[in-house]
Formats: C-alpha cells, sequence, structure tokens
C-alpha cells in the first residue's frame, strides 16, 4: 500500500529518505516494475525520480553517460546508443512500456529475465551511483555494473544515477529466447569481446536465466581467452557447468541448458565472422 | 496530494491518493474510455493514453507521476458525436467488433500518423505492440490506418475495403459499416460498466486455495461485523438448487452439478463465499476474517489420472435424473456423503460419476474394422490439447438491481435468455420477474455462454435489494472462468496405397474439470464436426469426459472442433507420409462435395439422434485448390541460413451454423408512425456484426436505407425469445428469423398499403428508400403516411412483422488453412512465415468483419498452437494467471504473409445464402502448422503448444 508519493529534489535528498524509510521507501523511475500487477516491491513511501534531470545521453569523449531515467524508447532513438544496446532494448516487446520503462530502473528491478542486463554486462557497462557515505556526505562513483550486480545488497541504499558505456571497439551481441516477444524469457544471454587487430579479446559472457538469475561464464570467458576451445561450437558442451538451472513456465532445466550453452557457441561463431569478415560494429 | 494537469486540453485539479493510478483518477473524471483489462499488468493497453506526447499505460502509471502532464485520452478524438478520420476508418475496415480496446487503438494510430504521416507495416506493428487485440487480429488495423490516410489525402479511400457479394443487392454482401461501430470506437457508454449506478455496492469472492477438499464449516461471525458488510452468503445459506452454467438449450445435455456454493470445493478458485458490501475495501477486510475449515482431498488433473483404478472421485453425490433414470439407480446412490452433494441428469449421457465419467457418447457408420483390413497402411495416433484461457478483453462482470420487485441483469452474456432462465431457478422466481439487458460484450469467445457470475451477483441482489457491481480479477478469468478442455484424442486410420481412407476411429478423452458444463457437446465436436469432411464409408467414434480438479472448461469458439480438426487432419498427413503420397492429393481424394449424403450425422447429435443430412453448399474443393496455388504447393523452399528449415502444411475443415433441429430465434420488425424501423431482435450481438446483418436484411427487404433501421437486440424485456450466440448461429438461425419478421412486414405493408391506395396488392411492389408503388397507376406512398394513417383513430394499427426460425437444414461452412514455418534445428525456434485461411461463408453478409474474424480467429489459434498454456503446479495452483505468463500472441508473433479469403458459395438455406464464418477459422492452425513443421524437420508434433523446447526434443537434441 503506498501511503506517501514525493518527488525527490537532489540525490542528497533522495537518498537521505531513502535510509530514513529503512526499506519502506523505494525510489521509482518509469514505474513499470512497481506499480504492475505482481510486483515484488514493497514500499509505503515512493520518491520519484522525475525532477532530477536523470534523462540525458551524452557523448563524453569515448564515453557514453545514458541517465537512469532514460526510457528506453528514447535509447531507441538516440543516435548515440550503440546497436547491440539498442537490439536489447527490443527485447522488450512492447512499445508502451518501452516509453515508461528506463534503463536505470531495469537495473534496479534485479529480474532474472532482465532486457538489459546481459547485454549491459558483457559491455562492460559501468554505472554511476550517488551514495551517502558514514559521515553523511553525499559521493559520485562509477563502478562496474558487475560489481553492483555481485555486491547487489550492499547498493540497496545507492542511488543510480546514469550508466556508462565506454566505446572502443567492442562486439556485443545478444539472443533471448521465450515463447512469445512478450512472454517471460527462458534465457537471455550475451556474448562481449574487445576487437584489437582484428582479433577478440577481453571476453564478457553474461546470461539471464528465468529461476536461477544473472550468471556470469567466467569460465568459458577464460577457455575462450586460453585457447581452449578449438572450434566454437565447443563451448558448448562446458558453458553450463555449475549452474544450477530450474524447471518452471519458461522450460524445463534441461532446455535452459541446452539453449544457453548452444547459444553461448553460437553467439562465439557470430563475433568471430563479424570480425573476420571486418563487420561493422 | 494535490495535483495539476491538462486533460484532452482541459486543466484539471485533482486531489489524489498516492497509490491511485492515472487511470482510476481518469475514469472518476468521466474519461471512461482509458479501459481496464489486466489489472496493472501493463499487457494488453486498454489502458492507453498520451502523456506529454508518449503513449503509455495509465493503469501502470500513479496519478501523481501525471502532476503537471499533458494527458490526451481516447475522448479527444470525437467532438459532439463528430468522429475523428482515423476512428472512422477503423469502424470501416472492419476492426470495430468487440472493441473494448478501439478507442485505445484509435488514439495509438492516430498518434502515430501526427508523428509520421506515412508509417510502413512495421511502424504500425510497433505502434500496436503493447495492445493485445484478441477478436480481429491487427491484420485490418494496417488497411485502417492506409485508408485514414488515404481520405487525410485525398479526402476518400481508394484502396478496397474488401471484396463485395451478390451484385443485384444493395446492403447484403456489401461494405457497410457496422450500426453500432461509433459508439464502440469512440468509447461512450456500451459496456456493462458503464451502466453501474452510483453508490452501487460490491461483491467479492473467496476462493478455495485448495484443489479438493471438503468445507466443513465456514465462520463469518467476525467478517459480517466488519462496517458496511451487508451479507456473505456460503454453502450453508444459500439455495439448495441444483443447475447448469453452460447456456445451451433446455434442457442442457449436461449434468446440472452446479449450486451457488458447494460443501465440497473442487478446483483452485473454486467458490467458497460471496462478501457483500458497500465498498470494496470493506468486503475484502471482511473477506480475511472468514474462516474456512477445510478437510483436504487428493486430487487428480489429468484423464490419465481421472481414469486410474482407485482414482479420487470429484464429483461423487447423489444422482439424479429427471428423465431416463437407470433401474440401478438406488444402488448406484447408497453410501454418499452429504457434502458431495447432487448430480442431476436432464437425461442420460452414459455418465458413471463414481469413475469420473461426466459423459459419454458412442456412434459408428459402417464397419470400421473392416475398413481397417482392407487397408494397405494403418497408424494409430495419440494427439494432446492443452487448456486454453479465452481471454476475453473485457472480464466477466454484471450489475444487478432491483426495479420494484424485478430484478435487473446488466450483463456481458452471449445467451440472454439462458442467463434469465438459469437466474429464475437459482433465485427461485418466475421468468417475468427478471430483466436481462445484454450490453456490448467486450469479449466473449464461447466464455460468455455459461453463467459464471450473474447467477450469484443476481441472487445477491434478489436477498439484499441492494444495486451490485462485479468484476472478475485478471486471475479470476483464468482460474475461475470458463476454458478449453483439454483433450486427448486417439486416431487410428487406414488407407489404400492410392490413398483412399478404408476406416477411421476417433476416441476423444476430454478433461471437463470441476463441472459438467458443455461436457458432452464440446468433446463431440471434435467428431461431429470433423468426421463429416470425409467420404470414408467406415467410421467410428468414442467420446468420453472425465470430471478432474483443474481450473473449470466450457465452450471456447471453436468448441470441440480445433481438437478434432488437429488430431484428424494430423493423422491423415501422417498417413500419407507413411504410404509416400502427398498429404494434399490424399485429401483431395478422400473429402466430401455437395450432393454426399452425411450418414455419420446421425450418431453425432448433441444428446440425441442426429439428422442425415447431404451436403450441400461447399467450398472446400475450391479452397483446397486455390490454397495450395497460394502457397505454391509441392515447391520446397529453402532459407539461406542452414540452420532454419522451411515446411509447408494444410487443413481442411468446416464447422455449422447453429444446431438444426435444437435452436431457434424469433424477431419483430415495428414500422414506426414516421416510416422508419424498428426491430426487435432476440440475437445477441457479440460485437460480430449480428446487429448490422439484422439490420442489413430489413433494409433489403423493405428497400429503406440502414440509417432507417434501428434495433434492440438481446434484452428479455423487449426482445422475443433466441437460444442465443453461439455454435456459430447468429447469421444462420437470429438474422434469418429479422429476415422472416422482414417480409412478414413486408407482406403487411402491403396489405395495408393496398387498402390505403384501394388497388390489388399484385399491383403494388416496395421501392427504394421505402415507399410503396402501384406498378399500375404510378401511386406512390411513403412507409411514412402509411404508418401514420394506420395509427390514425380509424387506422387498422401498428404494423408488426414477426419471424421465428428453426430448421433441420444445415448450412456448413467448409475451408482450408495453409501455412508455411520456418524451424530452426539448433534452437527449435519456429517462425510462421505465411498462413493463408481460405473459408466458404455462403454470402458474407458483412465482408470486411468477416475477413477480420477470419484473422482473428485464425491468430488465437496459432496462438493456441505455439505460445498460450495454462500451467498448474501439483496442487493445482495456476502459474499462468495473467497475460504475460500465458503467452497470448501480439503484433510481434503475426505472420510475415497473412491473408484470409472468401470462397464465394451461395448457401440455399442461409439468410441471403450466408453461413457462419468465424468458428471454423480456429479450426485449421494446429494441424497445418503441425504438419508443416513435419514438412521442414521431420517431426511430428502431437501437443500442444508447439513450443521450440518439444521440437527440441523431437529433434533429439535434448532429453
Amino acid at each position: 500500500m503506498i501511503g506517501k508519493f514525493t518527488k525527490g529534489e537532489s540525490p542528497k535528498q533522495i537518498l537521505q529518505e531513502v535510509q530514513k524509510g529503512k526499506g519502506l521507501t523505494r525510489l521509482i523511475a518509469g514505474g513499470t516494475e512497481i506499480n504492475r500487477l505482481g510486483s515484488s516491491v514493497a514500499a509505503d513511501h515512493l520518491i520519484s525520480l522525475q525532477n532530477l534531470s536523470l534523462n540525458e545521453i551524452r557523448k563524453e569523449g569515448s564515453l557514453i553517460s545514458i541517465g537512469a531515467m532514460v526510457t528506453f524508447t528514447e535509447m531507441l532513438e538516440s543516435d548515440t546508443i550503440p546497436a547491440y544496446l539498442k537490439e536489447a532494448v527490443r527485447f522488450c516487446g512492447s512499445f508502451t512500456r518501452r516509453n515508461m520503462a528506463t534503463i536505470g530502473g531495469n537495473i534496479a528491478a534485479d529480474r532474472d529475465d532482465s532486457y538489459l542486463m546481459p547485454t549491459l554486462l558483457s559491455a562492460k557497462a559501468r554505472v554511476l551511483l550517488g551514495d551517502i557515505s558514514i559521515d553523511g556526505k553525499y559521493n559520485e562513483e562509477d563502478i562496474p555494473l558487475r560489481e553492483y550486480l555481485e555486491f547487489r545488497d550492499h547498493f540497496n541504499d545507492s542511488l543510480i544515477l546514469a550508466v556508462i558505456l565506454n566505446r572502443p571497439q567492442r562486439v556485443v551481441l545478444s539472443k533471448r529466447f521465450a515463447r512469445s516477444v512478450q512472454s517471460n524469457a527462458a534465457v537471455t544471454v550475451s556474448f562481449g569481446a574487445s576487437v584489437e587487430d582484428g582479433t577478440l579479446s577481453d571476453f564478457r559472457i553474461f546470461a539471464a536465466v528465468k529461476g536461477t538469475g544473472i550468471v556470469r561464464l567466467s569460465h568459458i570467458e577464460e577457455g575462450i581467452a586460453n585457447r581452449q576451445f578449438v572450434e566454437p561450437e565447443d563451448v558448448a558442451p562446458s558453458a553450463t557447468q555449475n549452474i544450477a538451472f530450474v524447471d518452471d513456465i519458461t522450460g524445463s532445466s534441461s532446455y535452459k541448458r541446452y539453449i544457453l550453452g548452444s547459444s553461448v557457441a553460437d553467439l562465439y561463431k557470430q563475433s568471430l565472422s563479424i570480425v573476420e569478415n571486418g563487420g561493422d560494429l | 496530494m494535490i495535483i495539476h494537469l491538462t486533460v484532452d486540453n482541459k486543466e484539471l485539479q485533482a486531489d489524489i491518493l498516492s497509490g491511485e493510478t492515472l487511470r482510476d483518477l481518469l475514469v472518476s473524471h468521466g474519461y471512461i474510455s482509458v479501459r481496464d483489462s489486466d489489472d496493472k499488468e501493463g499487457f494488453a493497453g486498454s489502458d492507453t493514453v498520451i502523456l506529454n506526447d508518449r503513449p503509455v499505460y495509465a493503469n501502470l502509471m500513479l496519478a501523481a507521476m501525471a502532476d503537471n502532464a499533458v494527458v490526451r485520452t481516447p475522448h479527444s478524438l470525437s467532438d459532439k458525436g463528430s468522429l475523428s478520420i482515423m476512428q472512422q476508418a477503423m469502424i470501416d475496415s472492419g476492426v470495430v467488433q468487440s472493441a473494448y480496446n478501439a478507442p485505445a487503438a484509435a488514439l495509438l494510430l492516430t498518434w502515430l500518423l501526427e508523428h509520421n504521416s506515412d508509417p510502413t507495416r512495421e511502424d504500425i506493428k510497433e505502434v500496436l505492440s503493447g495492445i493485445f487485440i484478441r477478436d480481429t487480429g491487427y491484420e485490418h488495423y494496417f488497411l485502417a490506418v492506409k485508408l485514414a490516410q488515404e481520405k487525410m489525402e485525398t479526402g476518400h479511400y481508394i484502396t478496397p475495403i474488401a471484396p463485395e457479394f451478390r451484385e443485384h443487392l444493395d446492403y447484403i454482401g456489401k461494405v457497410k459499416p457496422k450500426v453500432d461501430g461509433r459508439q464502440l470506437v469512440a468509447g461512450w457508454k456500451s459496456f456493462v460498466e458503464d451502466r453501474v449506478e452510483p453508490g452501487a455496492s460490491t461483491l467479492i469472492l473467496l476462493r478455495s486455495p485448495h484443489a479438493h477438499a471438503y468445507i466443513n464449516s465456514i465462520d463469518i461471525e467476525q467478517a459480517l461485523k466488519v462496517p458496511g458488510v451487508i451479507t456473505i452468503i456460503t454453502a450453508f445459506n444459500c439455495p439448495d438448487v441444483y443447475y447448469m452454467s453452460a447456456g445451451q438449450g433446455n434442457p442442457e445435455p449436461s449434468p446440472y452439478d452446479r449450486r451457488l456454493f458447494n460443501r465440497k470445493v473442487r478446483h483452485v478458485g473454486d467458490r467458497v463465499a460471496a462478501i457483500v458490501a458497500k465498498t470494496e475495501e470493506q468486503a475484502l477486510k471482511a473477506k480475511e476474517l472468514i474462516t474456512v475449515d477445510y478437510e483436504i482431498l487428493p486430487a487428480i488433473f489429468t484423464v490419465e489420472e481421472a481414469m486410474a483404478e482407485d482414482a479420487p472421485i470429484v464429483q461423487n453425490g447423489k444422482v439424479e435424473f429427471l428423465s431416463g433414470a437407470p433401474d440401478d439407480l438406488e444402488s448406484y446412490n447408497s453410501d454418499i456423503d452429504e457434502r458431495e452433494g447432487k448430480v442431476i441428469y436432464p437425461f442420460p449421457l452414459h455418465a458413471d460419476i463414481r469413475h469420473n465419467v461426466a459423459a459419454a457418447a458412442h456412434g459408428a457408420i459402417g464397419d470400421v474394422e473392416k475398413g481397417f483390413e482392407q487397408a494397405d497402411a494403418l497408424i494409430e495416433r495419440t494427439y494432446q490439447s492443452s487448456q486454453i484461457q479465452c481471454t476475453p478483453l473485457e472480464p466477466h462482470l454484471v450489475f444487478t438491481k432491483m426495479d420494484n420487485d424485478r430484478l435487473v441483469v446488466h450483463a456481458s452474456t452471449q445467451v440472454p435468455f439462458h442467463l434469465r432462465r438459469i437466474v429464475a431457478k437459482v433465485c427461485q422466481i418466475p421468468e417475468n420477474k427478471v430483466h436481462i439487458i445484454k450490453e456490448k460484450v467486450g469479449g466473449g469467445y464461447g466464455s460468455k455462454q455459461d453463467i459464471l457470475v450473474e447467477d450469484v451477483v443476481a441472487y445477491a441482489t434478489y436477498i439484499t435489494r441492494e444495486p451490485i457491481y462485479y468484476r472478475n480479477t485478471r486471475e479470476e478469468e483464468f482460474i475461475a472462468n470458463s476454458t478449453r478442455h483439454p483433450m486427448r484424442v486417439t486416431v487410428k486410420m487406414g488407407a489404400k496405397k492410392d490413398g483412399t481412407i478404408t476406416g477411421v476411429y476417433m476416441d476423444v478423452r476430454a478433461n471437463t474439470g470441476p463441472y459438467g458444463n458443455h461436457c458432452l457437446t464440446v468433446p463431440m465436436n471434435a467428431c461431429s464436426k470433423t468426421l463429416p469432411l470425409l467420404t470414408c464409408p467406415n467410421m467410428k467414434f468414442d467420446v468420453t469426459t472425465y470430471y478432474t480438479n483443474i481450473p473449470p472448461t466450457g465452450a471456447y469458439q471453436g468448441y470441440g472442433a480445433p481438437k478434432g480438426s488437429y488430431a484428424l487432419m494430423t493423422a491423415l498427413n501422417e498417413l500419407a507420409d507413411q504410404l509416400c503420397i502427398d498429404p494434399l492429393e490424399m485429401a483431395m481424394k478422400n473429402k466430401v462435395d455437395r450432393g454426399f449424403m452425411l450418414e455419420i450425422l446421425k450418431s453425432l447429435g448433441e444428446g440425441r439422434e442426429g439428422t442425415v443430412v447431404p451436403v450441400g453448399s461447399c467450398g472446400l474443393d475450391k479452397a483446397l485448390k486455390e490454397g495450395a496455388k497460394m502457397i505454391n504447393w509441392g515447391v520446397k523452399e529453402r532459407m539461406d541460413d542452414p540452420e532454419w528449415h522451411v515446411g509447408k502444411g494444410f487443413a481442411m475443415i468446416q464447422q455449422g451454423s447453429g444446431l438444426p433441429g435444437l435452436d431457434h430465434s424469433t424477431c419483430d420488425v415495428v414500422l414506426n408512425t414516421d416510416g422508419t424501423i424498428m426491430i426487435h431482435s432476440g440475437g445477441s450481438d457479440l460485437g460480430t456484426g449480428l446487429d448490422t446483418i439484422s439490420v442489413k436484411c430489413v433494409s433489403e427487404v423493405l428497400k429503406i436505407p440502414m440509417d432507417k433501421v434501428a434495433i434492440i437486440s438481446g434484452d428479455t424485456d423487449t426482445t422475443l425469445f433466441d437460444t442465443g450466440a453461439y455454435a456459430s448461429s447468429g447469421t444462420y438461425f437470429s438474422a434469418n428469423a429479422s429476415l422472416k419478421a422482414a417480409n412478414d412486414l413486408k407482406e403487411k405493408i402491403l396489405n395495408e398499403a393496398s387498402l390505403q391506395m384501394e388497388e390489388p396488392k399484385e399491383d403494388l411492389s416496395i421501392e427504394a428508400p421505402g415507399v410503396v408503388v402501384s406498378v399500375k397507376t404510378g401511386k406512390e406512398l411513403t412507409f411514412a403516411t402509411l404508418s401514420h394513417d394506420a395509427l390514425t383513430g380509424v387506422g387498422r394499427g401498428q404494423l408488426v412483422g414477426y419471424g421465428s426460425f428453426v430448421t433441420n437444414d444445415a448450412a456448413i461452412p467448409y475451408g482450408a488453412h495453409f501455412a508455411q514455418v520456418a524451424v530452426n534445428i539448433r534452437t527449435g525456434e519456429i517462425k510462421v512465415q505465411k498462413y493463408y485461411g481460405l473459408q466458404d461463408a455462403g454470402t458474407p453478409i458483412n465482408p470486411e468483419l468477416a475477413l477480420c474474424q477470419m484473422y482473428g480467429a485464425s491468430l488465437k489459434s496459432i496462438g493456441h498452437s505455439l505460445y498460450e498454456d495454462m500451467i498448474l503446479d501439483e496442487n493445482g495452483v495456476c502459474l499462468t494467471p495473467d497475460f504475460t505468463t500465458y503467452g497470448v500472441p501480439m503484433t510481434s508473433e503475426l505472420p510475415d504473409d497473412f491473408k484470409m479469403v472468401l470462397i464465394d458459395e451461395d448457401d440455399e438455406f442461409g439468410p441471403y445464402g450466408a453461413k457462419s464464418i468465424s468458428e471454423i477459422a480456429t479450426n485449421g492452425a494446429a494441424p497445418a502448422i503441425a504438419n508443416a513443421i513435419h514438412d521442414a524437420v521431420g517431426v511430428w508434433m502431437r501437443s500442444w503448444p508447439f513450443t521450440p523446447e518439444k521440437i527440441l526434443k523431437e529433434l533429439g537434441k535434448i532429453s
């Protein structure tokens, strides 16, 4: 039951309110997660980020900064947003929802079928966070999104201000598996690598697996880097080691295991092909 | 908190609650066209508004977030009754049918054209991706945009809307605006929710968390103390009346196993108590204070579990018969637990509830075993269909009130007269004390053929005299509505080397869930709407329906035919594959043609012997040949990517047009004093255009423009009896009644004119626009003068035409659907590249509406085949109680190339040669796609839905 709605004045003021609210004060961006039927987010005080001017997409040298309140539609309309991120944005199949959903909200929602997280993680995105330190001072720092995810609980009282993408030559390919475009995804997988001198390096492979969560396939990243696999197809059998899959409405654990392994191999193969053909990244 | 916003160019200041949604705010200020189909899921788009020039879901947005915003609603599109070009184009293209979210769609498309004056198909798909259209598919929305563009640019339409039929007629077979299109697309008051009076009380239902349990006791004492609570109804204080929720005939061929509330709950979501209170908050608070002592029983969910030895028995009460009781009934009823209640059979249905058999039927022609002996190849295959939800955008809802001592029910129903009968029975009052007003139906698809909410709400009003509004949540639609029966259909089929089928056996095992509504007729349709496609002389069927503890089933567009068609047509393809012959050739060899005597129908009546008739008008041959040509049948297509394999499939299909020998429609047509016409039709227009058909029939007969003809339909006080809109009966039965009434009025007009003009009737004719003309003298008498003079103090009274239509003649629609799919052999993904539906609807009276219904039904059944699935956990809890998890098709699931074709066949029995159109279109997708998948990758899909996971399993990629 939402008892109070306020508009945040500044990041610092918002974070102070969040600290005071002790878990029952939550931030609201586009609202598609908090307001929706069956939302797991409980709050009695919502603070809107509408007034914080977090809706800009900026090029800053080799960096792209995407304000947390930038909607999915605004990303699609921007010339600055890389194609690989636009592809992930389109995983949200509803035009109307894309007009409401924000990049910050999608990250904070922490869903196991997240549209954007695998892609952003494979792209080595960073997040700019606002925080209040123990001494009460307001700080901003950008950290790898991977770190944000890994220590999610630590950042519960943080405010996502922006997502930052580097713009070096990096190939990022993603694929989503769901019965229909707007069904919950069983698996969303993304493969990212830097391109230097016509070769791939600095691999990042992440997947959102329904029922399991966001997983990183570090051993495959290392295996590829160490040339452990002769052919891309060789990746598939070992890709899903140590991942606990579950049966649910999106598919059986064996389906998820197969499709994740197979897709990692396929995305790796496509990445090699793009680089070999000197394709546009 | 106070917010300020601009809504449709008007300043609005509102004091809102923090958690209030933008939709609630807008509706409370009169913007009723911002509707709700998904309880804040952000999916169906009925709540779409434009906020600061972006389409958003108003239900997913807090009103507080709209502070200082500029909001535009569908109300902004029409001005004092004048529609926008886009709204009119939607009506003209035929997409405004059940129309619950048509205003929202109009708003979206208007916004699109304002931002992009020349949108591509992909642009339109994109903008409509956030709106769920169940009734008409999306295809004619592309046409609507094109028409609007043309009108804006040139002042008129250039693109033809639909083919037209019967040159000699003025209205029939012509593209004409649907008579209720304006109110629906504009979002004017139309639906039940628009009739709710201020101050109405609310009713909510406490539902069972258990799939199978006795209720030992219910404590409502604390709940009754909650301020505002008016009454609470349970199994312990409701009438001891058993009835059947299915509105189909009287007596229904189903067991009467429903009671308002039972001492035993039989599915998760079954009714336990109804709480009536002044407000929803009070009712919810009271609901929490009710304590129920359940004695949990083991539950069963599948036909196999129901068939098992020592299976838990779902309906184990006392069995009674209204007629035809067996001799051993007393011993059958020994040792009954009174908590089980009763099951009353109006007549024997071969049931055995002690073994969970709710009904059964058996029949044959020829000698099927002999047929199998004659065969060179024989297959036996089992096909499983899943539980499918109708998902009407407007959920089940009702508003009831007392008017003096009469009960008034504003209903969204397909069967107002059956509803009146059942409500009267439950309340134990005569039918003349009940007034049913059928409002516009925002989607029914069969689910509103069942009386699922009106019974309890009407009873609550009757005992309290309170006006009460009730509305199912979307979750309740899934767990407590009617759904498509899951069925296991085994087909044994034999054929000669040349493809001649020598014997067919169908064994249908249907899962009716906890109650037996439609438990005989739906499964029977699996046979009765498929076997008569074949000329095979040796055919046999067994139909058995089992009680289980899944959520209730019932009628759904297509009835049992989609499941039977899937099984029979896939089996035919499997047999053709075994014989190494082209399945299309095999179908052509074994299909019926005009004049073939349908002996099989004798054993396929609904609870009684059927009538053997010959095949009448039949477009099957044309549909198969034309479809084969369109899809380039026999030519193997390939894609550049070797992982994608392409295949083609088809299915021949049929349905019925109502139930000859069972259905009955009546109508009166009145000549008003100014020469205009009023039709009172018992028929129930579900948005499909039945009212328009009736108006066209009258206009055609009386040569009077459609705008001079008005219609009231489905109102039990002001219209005459009609069995209702189900089994594709509307056009054939209700419109035939309208036609007969129009012809009767024509005769009366001529008789009266003869007297007034003092000329022989034989010399008079009716000419446009509503004038009686003497062919001899040239004298004219307008309808207005004629009617006026008939109603002066010395006249002979008002002229009223009466039509009553019953028949034993069948008007069977036929067709063929073709699919081309691409299947990815690595991922199991399936893309429907081409989907063509070719159907013979006789004379399509509303061709543009007919095409849209074909698109809607086809996309729906593509959804059933590939995506949709109600999934229960091991306790019977539905895991897919919303659109997202359940998985309905949206614009992204449209076939790349989607075409519907009307095959021209004049029928001798339908009104102006018309037959039914919509239901049949649900029968083709499953077999056509299954067969196309086999053609692509060599695996047979024998269970719905055909998911990538199942493909991968069949391909041996996963275990």
